[in-house]
C-alpha cells in the first residue's frame, strides 16, 4: 500500500500540527483569502485551498473523503446567505452541511472536525480569523487516525 | 486542419505529461520560500515532466519558457505556480493557446496570496503550504480535459442605472459611439446630487452651468433613451445577453396633454418637506423637483396626495392632463451591458447627539449649506439661519463628521471631499461677507487634486478664513439667541478653545445609497468592507466588477469628487464600447453535464438549480432523467452537491479532479 | 383484546377489500404478504385474481416495505397491451408513506396505485429473538394475548410483544398510512390524517448524550460485522439509485471492502442520504443477516429533519422534501460564527 502523501513531514522537535483542507468558493470566499494575501494578514500555515465555484458545488463526498483520507480537519467556505453569486447555492449547501455535521457527530465523529464559514470578497480579516479559529478547534482534537486501516 | 489544430488535437487525449513552472514573483515568493526546492520536489511527483523556475512568469519572457515548452512537445498540460489565478489566469491560458495548446489544459496553483503572503515569517509553513498546493494543482491537472470556449453575442445596448453626472457621462460617451443607451433614474429628474451644489471646486465653476447643458444634451439624444421615475426590477441573463425588466413609476399626469403651466402647484392644498431642498422648504404634492429638471416633468407624490381633486379641476388644469388612475408601466429590454452609478446618500448626523443636528435650529449639514448657497435655493444664495433667518456673521465647519470613525459601526474611510467643500463654502460665503468669522474645525486637511492645495491655501491665507486643528468634543446652545458655543482644542497651540457662532455646519460623510442592497441582489454584484460596490480589482480594475458586462463608476464606487467621477464614467463607457465592439465574447465552458447512465429521476438538481436550467427528459434507454440547458447553465454545481449518484458533474470543477485533489494517493 | 384477535380482523378485513377490488377491477395485481419458508420470515406476493386472495396474510412478521417493488431499475407493472399496470400495494403505515415520499420524487405516479391500509400493530425484532432462542432451532412461531411464542423441538418460551417489537415500531406515529387530501381515492381500508407528529426521540437521548470517543466505539462496533452484502439497501424502497454511490468507479470514492473505513463510511453516507426520505420502516435493520441494528440511525434522521425543518416524510406528495429545499433563515447554529 502507498505511503499516504498528506502526511506531515516535520522537523525534529516541532510538536504536530492539523493539516486541513479548505473549500473556498471562487466568489467570495476565494477572493477573501486573496485579499487577506493582499493585506499582509498573517494565518497559521494549516489550510491547504481548493477552489471550487459555489459552497453548492461541495457534496458530501468530498468532505467524507478528506476525513478518511487522513486530512485532520476539513474546512468549507461560502458566500454569505443572500449574497451567493449563484443567488442559492449557499442555501440549498446549508442544510446538506447542516445534517452532515449532525450525522457526523452521531457516528462519532469529533464536532470540531468539520467546519463550515461564510466569507465574503471583503473580508480578509474575518477570513483569517475564522481559519485561525477553526485550526485551534483542530489542533485541540488531536490528528485524524480514526480512519487508519486497523481491520 | 491546421498544424496547430492538429497538435491541440493530439495533446489533449494523451496520457498527461506536466510543466511545472514556480515563480519567483520578485521577492514575494522567492524571499520567503526555496523555489529551486519547490521545483525539485515538483519534478518528484507522477507525471510532471519538466519544471522550471523564473522571477516573473507573467512577463514576456517567462511566457516564452512556457510557449517553447508547449512546441517542443515536452507537456501536454501547464501548471503555474504563482499568484492567484484570479490575477493571471487569463493571462496563461492565452499564453497557451498561442503556443498550440488547448487554453483549459492549464491550471494555477497559488502560492503567493495563500503562502508567502500570509505566512511571511513562518518560512517553513509557508513552504509546506506551497508544496501541497503545487501537488493539489498538478492531481487537478492530471485530470483536465480539453475544452471549447462557448462564443456568444453581445447586445449593442448599454444599460444605465442612475442619472447622476456619472451615469449622464457615461450615457453620452456610449452614444458617441454609436450604442443605444437606456438611462434609468428612480426621481424625476436627473442630474443628482451635483443639480443640488451651487459652486465647484477649485475654480468655482457654477455647478448648475457645467451640468445643465449636459442634460439638456441627455434630453436631446437620439440613441439615449431616458426613462425618469422609473426603477430596475429584474435582471436576468450574463453579459451580453442581460433581460431587463424596467418599472416606469406612474407620474399620475398626462406628460403628452400637460403644457406646464403650473397652476396645479399653486392650486394643490398639500405642502410637503422638499427632498431636493433637504428639508429647508417645502414643495407641493404635485411638483416639478427643481426648476431646471430634466425632463421638466410634474409628478404628484401619491404617498402625500389626499387626492382632493382640486388640479384635476378643468379650472385649474386646462388640458385635463390629471390622471389619479395611472398605473405603472413595465418593459422588458434586451442589454448587452450594465452600468451601475447610483451615487450616495449623505450622512445623518442626528446620531451624534454631541453635535446637536436636529435638536438646536443653527446646526446644519454640509448640502444643507449648499442649498442655502444656491442662487435657485430657499433662500436664493444668501445663507441665513434656520433660528431667525437672519445672516450669520460667524460660521464653524466640523470636518469628518460620520467619516474616519473607527468605532463600533462608523464609517472607517475619508469621505475626500469634504475638505476641499468646506472651504469652497466658507470662501464663498466670506467673498460677500468679509467681516464674518469663519472656522474650520479639522484632523487633516486633504487637498489631493490639481489645484487643490492652492485653493486651499488661498483661503486661509487670502481670506482670512480660521483653520484649527482639533476634534469639537461638544456643542453647547446659547438659549437667548441660538448661538453655538463651541468647546475645542487648538492641537496645533496647545489650548482648549471656545468659540461661539451663529451657524454651525458639519461636513457629514459620504454614505452608500442606504438601499444599495437592492443593486446588489438585482445585479448579484459584490459590496466593500465600506459597503460601496466592489471593483474586480483596486488598482487595475476600478470600474470592473467581479461579474462580466457589469460595471462600476462614481461614488457607488467610493468616494470621490466631480472630475473623478466624470473620470470613471468615461472609463466605464470605455470598457462597455469594448465588450460590445467585438460583437460577441468568449465564456468559460464549465458547465453541468449529465451521466445519462447513472442518473434515476430523482428530479433534486431539477429543484437545487436556481436558473431553471435542468429539466425532465424521456430517454428512451434510461427512462424519465434529467438534462441540461446549457445556455441557461451557469456552472455553479449546486445540482451536483446534492446528486447520490454522481449523476450530474461540473466540466471544470469535476468530481474526478476533486477526487484527485482531495484523496492521498496520487 | 389479544393479539391473534387483532390480527385476524386485520386480515379478514384485508382479503375482503382485496376481493373487491380485483372484482370491480380497480387493480390489475395487488401486493401484500404471505408465509415464509421459515417461521420467522414473512415473502411478499403479488395476486391477480380473487381466487388468491386467501394467501395473503397479515401478521407481524410482514417486515418487508412492499413500495420498493414499484421501483426497480426496471419497470416491473408493465403490459405490453395495458401499458402501466393498476397496483394495489398492502400498506402498513410505512409502507404508505413509503409511496407517498416516492411520489414527490417522482418515482411513482399515485394515480397508478391503491394504497390498502391497515392499521399495522407493529413488527417482530426478529434478531433479538433469534439472539435469545441461540442455537436451537425453531419450528413455530404465533402470537397469543400480548405475546410472542416461539417454539423449537424441546422448549417453547415466551417474549412480550411490546418489548419485543422491532425498536422503530416501538416509537412509531404513523401507523396506518396517510391520507392524501389531493387524492382521495388513493386509499382503501383503514388510512389516516396526520397533521401535528409530536416526538421527543427520548429513545435515543441516551446515545446522544454519549461522547464522541463512546459513540465511535459503539458504532464501530456494531458495524464490525457488515459484510457489504447490501441486503438493508435492497430492503430500502428508497435506494434506487441506477448507480449506487458505492458502485461508481469514476472515481472511487469509497471502497468496498468491509475494512472499518469503508464500512463505516458506507452506513454514513447511506444515512446522509436517506435525510428526510426514510420512512422508519425498519426492513433495514430486519433484513441485515449479521443483525446489526440500523434503528437508531434512521430515528436521529427523523430527529433531525423534524427539529431543523419541521419535516416528517411521506406524509404530502407535493411537499418538497429538505434536501431539496432551502429557506433564507435556515438554522445555521453549527457553522463556525453564525453572522
Amino acid at each position: 500500500m502507498t505511503e499516504p502523501i498528506v502526511e506531515t513531514k516535520q522537523s525534529e522537535n516541532k510538536e504536530w500540527e492539523p493539516k486541513i483542507i479548505a473549500f473556498l468558493c471562487n466568489w467570495c470566499s476565494y477572493a477573501g483569502a486573496d485579499l487577506a494575501g493582499v493585506s499582509r494578514i498573517q494565518y497559521p500555515p494549516n489550510i491547504r485551498i481548493v477552489r471550487v465555484p459555489c459552497s453548492g458545488r461541495i457534496n458530501a463526498y468530498f468532505i467524507i473523503k478528506s476525513l478518511t483520507d487522513g486530512w485532520d480537519g476539513v474546512l468549507i467556505s461560502g458566500c454569505h446567505p443572500g449574497d451567493c453569486h449563484y443567488i442559492s447555492g449557499n442555501l440549498v449547501a446549508r442544510r446538506r452541511f447542516a445534517i452532515l455535521k449532525e450525522l457526523l457527530e452521531f457516528f462519532g465523529i469529533e464536532p470540531g472536525r468539520v467546519n463550515f464559514m461564510w466569507a465574503s470578497a471583503a473580508e480578509g480579516e474575518r477570513f483569517a480569523v475564522l481559519v485561525r479559529k477553526a485550526t485551534e478547534i483542530v489542533k485541540k482534537l488531536g490528528p485524524n487516525t480514526k480512519f487508519e486501516k486497523k481491520w | 486542419m491546421t498544424e496547430t489544430d492538429k497538435k491541440i488535437e493530439i495533446m489533449g487525449n494523451e496520457k498527461p505529461r506536466i510543466g511545472i513552472y514556480v515563480c519567483h514573483c520578485g521577492v514575494n515568493i522567492g524571499g520567503v520560500v526555496s523555489v529551486p526546492d519547490l521545483v525539485e520536489y515538483a519534478k518528484t511527483l507522477p507525471d510532471v515532466t519538466v519544471g522550471r523556475e523564473y522571477k516573473f512568469f507573467c512577463s514576456d519572457v517567462g511566457q516564452k519558457m512556457i510557449k517553447e515548452d508547449i512546441e517542443a512537445g515536452l507537456i501536454n498540460r501547464v501548471v503555474v505556480a504563482a499568484c492567484s489565478p484570479r490575477m493571471h489566469e487569463p493571462t496563461f491560458r492565452i499564453a497557451c493557446k498561442e503556443a498550440g495548446l488547448n487554453q483549459f489544459l492549464f491550471e494555477m496553483a497559488n502560492i503567493r496570496e495563500h503562502s508567502t503572503w500570509v505566512h511571511m515569517k513562518d518560512t517553513e509553513g509557508a513552504y509546506e503550504v506551497a508544496k501541497d498546493h503545487i501537488r493539489l494543482a498538478i492531481a487537478k491537472a492530471r485530470e483536465l480535459a480539453p475544452l471549447a470556449v462557448q462564443k456568444v453575442k453581445v447586445e449593442p445596448t448599454t444599460l444605465i442605472i442612475g442619472a447622476g453626472i456619472t451615469g449622464m457621462n457615461s450615457a453620452l460617451n456610449l452614444s458617441a459611439a454609436g450604442y443605444k443607451v437606456y438611462l434609468v433614474e428612480r426621481s424625476a429628474t436627473i442630474g443628482g446630487h451635483m443639480a443640488q451644489l451651487d459652486k465647484t471646486f477649485p475654480t468655482m465653476d457654477c455647478s448648475s452651468c457645467i451640468l445643465t447643458p449636459k442634460m439638456s444634451e441627455i434630453s436631446r439624444d437620439k440613441n439615449i433613451e431616458l426613462l425618469t421615475y422609473s426603477e430596475v426590477e429584474e435582471v436576468t441573463g450574463y453579459v451580453g445577453n442581460f433581460e431587463v425588466t424596467i418599472k416606469k413609476k406612474p407620474h399620475y399626469v398626462d406628460q403628452e396633454k400637460c403644457n406646464g403651466c403650473g397652476i396645479c402647484v399653486d392650486s394643490c392644498p398639500i405642502s410637503v418637506g422638499n427632498e431636493f431642498e433637504l428639508g429647508l422648504a417645502t414643495r407641493k404634492a404635485i411638483y416639478v423637483p427643481f426648476p431646471q429638471a430634466v425632463p421638466s416633468e410634474y409628478t404628484i407624490d401619491m404617498d402625500s396626495c389626499v387626492v382632493c381633486g382640486i388640479c384635476a379641476r378643468e379650472s385649474v388644469c386646462e388640458p385635463l392632463a390629471i390622471n389619479y388612475d395611472d398605473k405603472p408601466e413595465y418593459i422588458t429590454v434586451d442589454i448587452g451591458t450594465i452600468i451601475v452609478a447610483t451615487g450616495y446618500d449623505e450622512y445623518d448626523p442626528s446620531g451624534l447627539k454631541q453635535y446637536g443636528y436636529g435638536k438646536y435650529d443653527n446646526v446644519i449639514t454640509g448640502l444643507q449649506m449648499e442649498r442655502l448657497l444656491s442662487s435657485f435655493g430657499p433662500v436664493i444664495g444668501k445663507p441665513v439661519k434656520p433660528s431667525d433667518l437672519k445672516d450669520p456673521h460667524s460660521i464653524a465647519f466640523l470636518q469628518c463628521v460620520g467619516s474616519r470613525n473607527f468605532r463600533e459601526g462608523g464609517n472607517k474611510y475619508c469621505s475626500r471631499v469634504c475638505c476641499m467643500y468646506a472651504t469652497k463654502q466658507a470662501r464663498q460665503y466670506k467673498e460677500k461677507h468679509p467681516e464674518a468669522d469663519i472656522y474650520i474645525f479639522y484632523m487633516d486637511i486633504r487637498a489631493f487634486g490639481k489645484g487643490y492645495e492652492e485653493f486651499y491655501e488661498s483661503a486661509a491665507r487670502d481670506y482670512g478664513i480660521n483653520y484649527v486643528r482639533g476634534r469639537i468634543a461638544e456643542v453647547r446652545e446659547n438659549p437667548l439667541n441660538h448661538n453655538i458655543i463651541i468647546r475645542s482644542e487648538d492641537t496645533l497651540l496647545q489650548q482648549p478653545i471656545e468659540v461661539e457662532v451663529e451657524l454651525f455646519v458639519l461636513s457629514a460623510a459620504i454614505e452608500p445609497r442606504a438601499d444599495s442592497d437592492s443593486i446588489t441582489t438585482l445585479l448579484r454584484i459584490q459590496k466593500s468592507a465600506d459597503g460601496f460596490f466592489l471593483e474586480a480589482h483596486p488598482k487595475l480594475r476600478p470600474v470592473d466588477t467581479l461579474t462580466e458586462g457589469i460595471f462600476i463608476a462614481g461614488v457607488s464606487q467610493g468616494p470621490k469628487d466631480i472630475p473623478d467621477s466624470v473620470a470613471q464614467a468615461k472609463a466605464a463607457a470605455a470598457s462597455a464600447i469594448a465588450l460590445m465592439a467585438k460583437g460577441e465574447v468568449e465564456i468559460e465552458p464549465f458547465f453541468a453535464v449529465i451521466h445519462a447512465d447513472r442518473c434515476s429521476g430523482c428530479g433534486m438538481c431539477i429543484e437545487n438549480c436556481a436558473y431553471g436550467a435542468i429539466e425532465y427528459v424521456d430517454d428512451r434507454r434510461f427512462g424519465t432523467i434529467a438534462s441540461v440547458n446549457v445556455a441557461l447553465c451557469k456552472g455553479c454545481g449546486a445540482c451536483s452537491g446534492n446528486c447520490r449518484s454522481s449523476a450530474i458533474d461540473i466540466i471544470g470543477f469535476s468530481s474526478e479532479q476533486l477526487h484527485s485533489m482531495i484523496t492521498k494517493r496520487q | 383484546m389479544g393479539l391473534e384477535t387483532v390480527n385476524k380482523d386485520i386480515e379478514t378485513n384485508l382479503r375482503e377489500i382485496a376481493r373487491g377490488l380485483l372484482k370491480d377491477k380497480k387493480v390489475d395485481v395487488i401486493i401484500g404478504y404471505k408465509k415464509g419458508t421459515l417461521p420467522l420470515l414473512s415473502q411478499p406476493i403479488i395476486i391477480d385474481s380473487e381466487e388468491e386472495v386467501d394467501k395473503l396474510i397479515w401478521n407481524n412478521l410482514c417486515y418487508v416495505n412492499l413500495a420498493k417493488y414499484l421501483v426497480p431499475r426496471v419497470p416491473r407493472f408493465v403490459d405490453s397491451e395495458k401499458g402501466n399496470l393498476k397496483v394495489g400495494v398492502v400498506s402498513k403505515g410505512c409502507v404508505g408513506r413509503a409511496l407517498i415520499h416516492l411520489a414527490s420524487e417522482n418515482k411513482i405516479n399515485l394515480d397508478e396505485i391503491t394504497i390498502i391500509g391497515i392499521p399495522c400493530n407493529g413488527v417482530i425484532n426478529r434478531q433479538r429473538i433469534e439472539m435469545e432462542i441461540g442455537e436451537k432451532e425453531i419450528l413455530e412461531v404465533s402470537v397469543s394475548g400480548d405475546n410472542i411464542i416461539v417454539k423449537g423441538k424441546d422448549f417453547e418460551k415466551e417474549f412480550p410483544f411490546d418489548e419485543y417489537m422491532n425498536d422503530l415500531c416501538k416509537g412509531c406515529k404513523i401507523r396506518k398510512p396517510p391520507l392524501v387530501s389531493k387524492a382521495p381515492d388513493l386509499c382503501v381500508g383503514e388510512c389516516e390524517e396526520y397533521s401535528n407528529i409530536v416526538d421527543d426521540f427520548s429513545d435515543i437521548a441516551e446515545f446522544e448524550a454519549l461522547t464522541p470517543e463512546e459513540k465511535w466505539n459503539q458504532i464501530t462496533e456494531e458495524l464490525s460485522v457488515c459484510t457489504r452484502c447490501y441486503a438493508c439497501r435492497e430492503a430500502c424502497p428508497m435506494c434506487y439509485c441506477n448507480l449506487c454511490f458505492v458502485d461508481q468507479n469514476k472515481p472511487v470514492w469509497f471502497g468496498k471492502t468491509t475494512d472499518l473505513p469503508d464500512v463505516f463510511v458506507y452506513h454514513l453516507i447511506r444515512a446522509m442520504h436517506m435525510a428526510g426520505r426514510c420512512v422508519a420502516c425498519g426492513a433495514c435493520s430486519l433484513v441485515c443477516p449479521m443483525g446489526i441494528d440500523l434503528n437508531k440511525i434512521n430515528r436521529k434522521l427523523e430527529k433531525i429533519v423534524k427539529e431543523r425543518f419541521d419535516f416528517t416524510s411521506g406524509l404530502d406528495p407535493d411537499v418538497l422534501p429538505p434536501m431539496v429545499d432551502f429557506k433564507m433563515d435556515d438554522a445555521q447554529e453549527f457553522m463556525l460564527e453564525e453572522d
